[in-house]
């Protein structure tokens, strides 16, 4: 049992780190058991939620949003590979379209695939993200947001309200292996007093050619990833304004292209280069308004407008033509509108009625050009008292799709109801109880509903009920001494999932709402600092999933009572930090247990699990207001060979460098 | 070219460790009597394609047969397979090459590479003729295998995106369905006179054809039809008069020519999934089901009858993803055995091993 030794040692390791950096100062030999200001705690709520700050983020340096949530206990990311590989993540086996995405408080959506690629969203200028199971319990978030299963939130530097009178600036260089190399620029500037502009530029390129192992018996090759290569920039201008009755105004216009191969999955005796590429420009401009409207209510008015065009050109495909083209082009436009009000002290109320529009085109023949109404009208009450804190929320969605070829099918409507309660034993008292309750729904994509033969117009949306029990725990000693607990166990429910049943031919698959599946879970996760003596620091992070969700879908066929595909019984994340001075160190390690690729829980379709360590060491010199830095990093220093969907291999061990200079 | 370099040395080190095996391979052969080869497709990009053994005598089946013969996989979609001679035929579509194995053993003898330049051929069917192999690939090709030096002695152009192919006397019908061209596909039979490897003609037929049989002097036709407004249709053509087409709209998944009967499996989407009895002279349907004890195939894929015994052997790819079965009936329809080919996915052929 090897794998078990493993597991306790990723477990174990942060504590001991943090019992013998807590030996070492005999001073500090006590937690006082302070109660923290829940706003500024990372996990203690009624809703679970998870925080990764910048404090861990800079020193493990991911290199996209998707990278960086691998460390959440819940979460798992497919990843299909690479810098330019989609990576999705599904919370509690949930699935991805299950998933909402929030950034700066915005929700970031893909009608037509119904998932976000996190592989896109920029790690620069990122300062947390949070994993919020049910939904994120930030005041004033749109109606749309409480509409998934769970959210992810990213919030960036412009998030908050910029006061500075001074220009801030910052340059960073990011090379490393497989022809990696993104540099980027920002800018910080007062127009006037209360008004302020930014800007980041980043350009992002990368080979991709990685090394891996086509493991075959007596068949085994050694390749190198073909048609993996990526060029993508990205610019975002954000403005806000601050009035003088201190309502905000902060808008946000951001615009990324990329031009990448998509190396497909690995194929035994056919691994020629695909030829496959991806094109995507996406423009989007967002406003947000903000206003305490008395001592007891404020608002929040924010719009969207998103357009993306996507086009796939496969220049091998079997056609008369010799190649296929297809262009694609979504729009979105987003209105919201939020109120919170104080009743008592107490209770208090909150509103939220968000309004979309999205519509989808394709130079597809016979395609449906399918346009789509959602209404999402969302109402709260909160209730606080001696250490018992209730909530209450319930979400009304609305949708109306209309098609230009065919029926379009029935408008939908959805009740999604959320309870949570949480209860605190003594008024000081470290722990906190919590339970929730979700019914939450996923509405069907357009691909879903709408793609040429796959498409099924008849879907009703796919349903997931969450229940979960948890503590939490939090001790705060001196300044930078803390330590975060907390352990939940869930039940979800999700019944007619949606799923793509093959047919006759390559051509001819469909979605149906067949699938049924039950998830039990348990999360632990864990997070601790301290501050020593002669100017050391000390960090520990700890995420650790026990899951087992199973196929319920059809007792006829060998897949029934067998796990789903892809859902390791144990995985989790470790991480351990240390800083003297100007250094900083982190060590980073991601398991995941055994698993299956496929719905039939046979040996053949069991894979081994895998364990990546990743290292980084960082300098930074400050000159007053200018500070430089150098980070060298090595990930999978062990060079496991690991796929986290199979046949989509994981690059080995590599290495990056950063620069950055700035003046802030 | 350049992206090929690496398959020389791949290729031949797969050649030589081929060759190797048979004089001092580890794995004794296991001597094989006779059963049931089952090849199951497995699903894109899994390279899970496998081939289930079973053994008629012990009544086991067993998969990967193909792995525990050879240590390793066949890899992606494999789509047709073919016992001719003493050889085993596997056509590996995605992986795009053609398996030659010991009929007996399974032993793999060599994988013959169906690429063009760069890209892949993605062979789809085979039918043997006078010492050839002949073989459909999705480039609008049919090459011609020689089965003794097992090398490709040239390739016929036929249409787009061939599948099935039937032979009756020294002409080759064959498929053309255009699949890849929505929404306007291939609606055309080429006729290859095998005498000069030519085609000579095109029969026009339904809206995408994909499945053949011949027999009393007919070729049937399964056509998808365009997934639009156009269905999935049964068509007839007289090979031997000028009677001209007869057609039928019919949603069938295989067609077989046994014994003055046509048999066809329903085909995708059917309520009632099963097979069928046809008249070959005028596509009626003369039995609704064949099978006639009550036996239940949740999704009739593949379609086979052994010539000598008339056993009607149907493969039960169940939902495409979990492991599917193999029924074999009768002649009266009755079931004789069946098997799972766990964790086999999509089994599409079963062929019979004579020993």
């Amino acid at each position: 049992m090897p794998k078990r030794k493993n597991i306790f040692f990723a477990c174990c390791l942060p504590l001991v780190l943090s019992l013998c950096a807590h030996a070492q100062d005999s001073t500090r030999r006590t937690l006082d058991s302070v109660l923290v200001n829940t706003r500024s705690n990372r996990y203690d709520a009624n809703l679970p939620r998870q925080v990764l700050g910048n404090d861990i983020l800079r020193r493990i340096n991911p290199q996209s949003v998707g990278d960086a949530a691998r460390l959440f206990a819940g979460v798992l990311v497919r990843d299909y590979g690479g810098i330019g590989g989609l990576k999705t993540i599904s919370v509690r086996n949930l699935g991805a379209s299950h998933t909402g995405v929030l950034f700066d408080g915005i929700p970031v959506a893909d009608m037509q695939s119904g998932q976000v690629d996190l592989g896109r969203i920029s790690m620069r200028l990122v300062e947390r993200i949070t994993v919020s199971q049910a939904h994120d319990r930030t005041p004033l978030l749109p109606a749309r947001s409480y509409a998934s299963a769970a959210v992810l939130s990213v919030e960036s530097v412009f998030n908050q309200p910029d006061t500075t009178q001074q220009w801030q600036w910052g340059a960073a260089l990011d090379a490393g292996s497989y022809g990696w190399w993104k540099p980027s620029i920002f800018v910080k500037a007062p127009l006037s007093k209360n008004t302020h502009i930014g800007a980041l530029v980043e350009y992002n390129r990368s080979k991709g050619n990685y090394p891996y192992h086509i493991d075959n018996g007596s068949q085994s090759t050694d390749e190198r990833r073909q048609n993996a290569d990526i060029r993508s920039t990205l610019a975002m201008v954000h403005l806000q304004h601050l009035f003088a009755d201190s309502s905000s105004i902060v808008s946000h216009v951001s615009w990324y292209g990329s031009e990448r191969g998509l190396p497909g999955a690995l194929v035994f005796f056919s691994n020629r280069n695909t030829g496959q590429r991806l094109t995507d420009n996406e423009f989007s401009i967002q406003s947000v308004y903000r206003k305490k409207t008395g001592s007891r209510s404020s608002v929040k008015l924010a719009g969207k407008f998103n357009h993306q065009y996507t086009k796939y050109l496969d220049p091998y495909f079997q056609n008369n033509a010799g190649y296929l083209e297809n262009n694609y082009r979504q729009f979105e436009s987003w209105l919201s509108g939020a109120i919170s009000y104080r009743i008592s002290n107490r209770l208090s109320a909150s509103w939220a009625s968000d309004l979309s529009y999205a519509w989808l085109q394709a130079d597809l023949s016979n395609f449906a050009f399918p346009g789509r109404w959602s209404n999402w009208n969302a109402g709260g009450l909160q209730y606080s008292h001696h250490g018992l804190d209730l909530n209450g929320l319930l979400l009304h969605s609305y949708v109306h799709d209309n098609v230009k070829t065919g029926t379009a099918p029935e408008d939908r409507h959805a009740l999604s109801p959320t309870l949570a309660a949480g209860w605190r034993p003594r008024e000081n008292s470290p722990f906190l109880i919590r339970a929730f309750y979700k019914h939450s729904f996923r509405m069907p994509s357009f691909n879903d509903l709408y793609y040429v033969f796959t498409g099924n117009r008849a879907l009703r949306p796919e349903k997931a009920k969450q229940y979960n029990l948890g503590i939490t725990g939090q001790w705060k000693g001196l300044p930078g001494n803390y330590l975060h607990a907390s352990a939940d166990i869930y039940y979800n429910q999700v019944t007619d999932k949606i799923i793509a049943i093959p047919g006759q031919n390559l051509f001819m698959w469909t979605m149906l709402n067949l699938g049924r599946a039950d998830i039990r879970g348990m999360d632990i996760s864990a997070e601790s600092g301290y501050s020593l003596a002669c100017e050391w620091t000390l960090l520990a992070r700890l995420a650790y999933t026990m899951q087992k969700a199973i196929d319920l879908s059809n007792p006829a066929l060998s897949t029934y009572k067998n796990e789903l595909p892809y859902t390791p019984r144990h995985s989790g994340s470790a991480f351990a930090g240390a800083g003297w001075r100007n250094w900083s160190a982190g060590w980073t390690a991601m398991l995941s247990g055994k698993r299956y690729v496929l719905g039939d829980n046979h040996p053949a379709n069991q894979v081994a699990g895998w364990m990546t360590h990743d290292l980084s060491l960082k300098k930074i010199i400050h000159r007053q207001r200018h500070s430089a830095s150098i980070g060298l990093f090595v990930n999978n220093i062990l060079d496991a060979r690991y796929d986290v969907i199979r046949y989509y291999p994981m690059p080995g061990r590599n290495y990056s460098v950063q620069l950055q200079i700035q003046q802030l | 070219m350049k992206k090929m370099k690496w398959m020389i040395p791949a290729l031949s080190m797969a050649v030589v460790v081929a060759g190797c095996r048979k004089d001092d391979s580890p794995v004794v052969p296991t001597p094989v009597t006779a059963g049931v080869y089952v090849l199951n497709e497995g699903n894109w990009g899994k390279n899970n394609t496998t081939l289930t053994y079973y053994d008629l005598n012990t009544s086991k089946a067993s998969t990967d047969f193909y792995e525990s013969v050879n240590g390793s996989k066949l890899g992606d979609t494999g789509n047709d397979i073919l016992i001719y001679g003493s050889k085993l035929y596997i056509v590996m579509n995605v992986s795009s090459y053609v398996e030659v194995a010991e009929a007996a053993t399974a032993r793999s003898i060599k994988k013959i590479e169906m690429t063009n330049g760069g890209s892949d051929r993605s062979p789809r069917y085979a039918i043997p003729y006078k010492n050839k192999v002949l073989i459909s690939s999705y480039d609008g090709t049919v090459a011609v295998l020689d089965t003794a030096s097992l090398t490709i002695d040239q390739f016929i152009t036929v249409g787009s995106n061939p599948e099935q192919m039937e032979i009756v006397g020294d002409k080759l019908y064959v498929a053309n369905s255009g699949g890849l061209n929505f929404p306007v596909y291939d609606s055309t039979i080429s006729v290859v006179d095998l005498l000069t490897m030519k085609e000579t003609s095109k029969i026009k037929v339904g809206i995408s054809p994909v499945k053949l049989a011949a027999g009393d002097g007919n070729l049937f036709v399964i056509c998808s039809g365009n997934y639009m407004d156009v269905g999935p249709e049964l068509v007839s053509v007289s090979l031997t008069t000028d009677r001209g087409i007869i057609r039928r709209d019919f949603n069938g998944g295989a067609i077989r020519y046994y014994d003055g009967k046509l048999f066809a499996s329903t085909g995708y989407g059917a309520a009632s999934p099963g097979v069928s009895v046809l008249s070959p002279a005028s596509l009626a349907t003369t039995t609704e089901n064949f099978i006639s004890d009550g036996t239940t195939v949740t999704t009739p894929y593949g379609l086979n009858v052994d010539p000598e015994t008339g056993d009607v052997f149907v493969t039960d790819a169940k939902d495409y993803v979990s492991s599917g079965e193999v029924f074999c009936f009768d002649k009266t329809g009755k079931k004789k055995y069946s098997f799972m080919v766990t964790p086999g996915i999509g089994p599409n052929k079963a062929v019979i091993v004579k020993k």
